[in-house]
């Protein structure tokens, strides 16, 4: 019988730190997974500095001015249309006309230099997303973009993944309503019932047969 | 035996062991999500202003069956300021209604809901904002209002880029119902409707 | 203090001996204090309660003989003034419009004009063309 190379409780270190090792990876695949759904990755909720400190509450809220007002093609085109300097001007060419605040826009107006904004919503290249397609079917702007007439500075509300988009296309009822109430911030999808938003489904000829989930719907 | 089992079982398990770092691919965007092309509002290196958006070249037109001088495009027929509705646009309760929701939000901002310029922009501005129930816009040709907002007037900036010509035409008829429901000749009314009047309900 | 000071009777030999008190300080006269402070205050509140019980009604402020108006319009700047809250004025501005446009009336009784819902104004129109309003 040589003598002993390990010490007694060789045994039970290993048994740990065997336990130890699966934990870790473990917890470094759960931190990764609360990482990869945080807002340090997706940005959700988190305001981003603009040139200008334009405010969505005062806008909205508080002028009652429409979202169309602004993002004027938002009916008619795949992009919801950001506006042109000339659309800030239209009303601060009156009003706040002296504002340091604005100096940025009224520049931009007399040199025609665009305003670098900072993007809020950046989809992945590889997705086709049409917005007038969603508001003539009834999607309003508060399901994706949030209560946006509650912020000031603007920030994301929904993280764009792919399982998001995807539960309102299996199952749009859970989020449609009335055309006439797509740019209204208030409207709660509650306000009618399961079978009425059913029958806006059909109405608004929603396909209901699996169409909306293929993958050529939104990768094309 | 026992041990076989146990060591295939492990083997197995450790085969697999690089599947986690697939994890380490989706938290960053080597994959296509920026790809070598431009999106509305982009910007660009490519052109010397920066705008991915070209506004178009000078002295060019859409090359469709646009025709810039026609009625549709302009309000006027002849250089007159056209009282009619261009052919392409018939007057019915879903050009009303579209010229509805369009007043509702480019124009009532400032002009009100009603068109007296009362609207909450005209409040908080303060601005005095043109009523459109007045005797010299109730008599003047519908293509007047096609005009204004395609070319803008006084203060009013255009709204040609905001507003397609089609959507102006529906605009200008629901003016003209905005300006009949305040200002309608009881001659047109029912008796029921009439009472309702009296009654101020 | 002096309430103390009347009944001690000088350090016990005991406590001499030891280099410090040890007999303990009375309570009772504390608690006596005590006592007849909340006893006063009791007293003052019921006190006062009883006159404004008599006098309720017969006193009158008056030092200010202008309206409620008048004392708004001398309180604040003159107008056009920074808004208390846009919201709730942007919320009345579109409520008077939407009723003024689903309701009907009088605009000019002697003319024979009346406003009437934009609904059935946009029937009207239909019905009788872009001109009916002239």
């Amino acid at each position: 019988m040589s003598a002993q190379i390990f010490p007694r409780n060789a045994n039970a270190i290993f048994l740990a730190s065997l336990f130890g090792l699966v934990m870790l990876v473990i917890g470094i695949i759960a931190a990764m997974v609360g990482f990869y759904l945080s807002p340090w990755y997706t940005d959700v909720g988190v305001a981003k500095a603009q040139p200008v400190p334009f405010s969505h509450k005062h806008h909205v809220s508080e002028l009652k001015i429409d979202c169309r007002y602004c993002h004027a093609t938002v009916e008619k085109a795949a992009h919801a249309g950001f506006p042109a300097t000339e659309t800030c001007m239209s009303c601060h060419s009156q009003v706040w006309t002296n504002s340091p605040l604005l100096e940025v826009v009224r520049t931009s107006y007399q040199t025609g230099e665009p305003v670098v904004w900072n993007r809020i919503y950046d989809l992945p290249d590889f997705v086709y997303f049409n917005h007038s397609v969603h508001v003539a079917k009834g999607i309003g702007c508060s399901s994706c973009h949030g209560r946006i007439d509650q912020q000031q500075l603007a920030a994301k509300a929904q993280p764009l993944y792919m399982g998001w988009c995807l539960g309102c296309h299996r199952a749009p009822e859970d989020h449609i309503r009335p055309r006439e109430e797509v740019f209204n911030m208030e409207w709660d999808v509650n306000a009618l019932s399961l079978a009425q938003r059913q029958q806006l489904v059909i109405e608004y000829q929603i396909p209901t047969d699996g169409r909306l989930t293929n993958c050529f719907v939104c990768h094309r | 035996m026992m041990h076989a089992i146990r060591r295939s079982f492990f083997t197995r398990v450790a085969r697999l062991a690089w599947l986690p770092l697939c994890l380490l691919l989706v938290a960053c965007h080597v994959d296509m999500y920026d790809q070598p092309k431009y999106k509305p509002n982009a910007v660009s290196n490519f052109f010397p202003d920066g705008r991915a958006m070209q506004p178009p070249p000078a002295n060019t037109v859409p090359m469709n069956s646009y025709n810039p001088e026609s009625p549709l495009m302009t309000g006027r027929i002849e250089g007159q300021l056209a009282d009619q509705l261009p052919p392409e646009i018939k007057l019915d309760a879903a050009l009303l209604a579209h010229g509805q929701s369009r007043y509702n939000a480019f124009c009532a901002p400032c002009h009100g809901l009603v068109g007296d310029g009362k609207g909450v922009i005209a409040y908080r501005g303060p601005m005095t904002v043109t009523s459109l129930h007045s005797d010299r816009l109730r008599t003047v040709q519908v293509g007047y209002f096609f005009d204004v907002i395609t070319n803008g007037i006084g203060k009013m900036y255009s709204y040609a880029s905001r507003i397609p010509p089609e959507d102006r035409w529906a605009i200008a008829a629901y003016v003209r119902a905005l300006q009949l429901s305040q200002n309608a000749d009881i001659a047109l009314l029912t008796e029921a409707e009439l009472q309702q009047v009296r009654a101020g309900r | 203090m002096s309430h103390a000071h009347a009944h001690s009777e000088g350090p016990s030999a005991e406590s001499l001996a030891l280099n410090h008190e040890i007999s303990d300080a009375r309570s009772q006269p504390v608690i006596w204090g005590v006592v007849m402070v909340f006893g006063v205050l009791i007293l003052a509140f019921v006190f006062m309660g009883g006159l404004l019980a008599i006098t309720a009604g017969s006193i009158t402020d008056a030092s200010n003989t202008l309206s409620d108006s008048e004392v708004t319009q001398l309180q604040l700047p003159p107008a056009p003034r920074l808004e208390q809250n846009p919201r709730v004025d942007g919320d009345r501005i579109i409520a008077e419009a939407t009723a003024r446009l689903e309701s009907y009336g009088w605009v000019n009784e002697q003319a024979e004009r009346a406003h009437i819902p934009i609904e059935r104004a946009m029937e009207l129109l239909l019905e009788h063309g872009l001109d009916a309003v002239k």
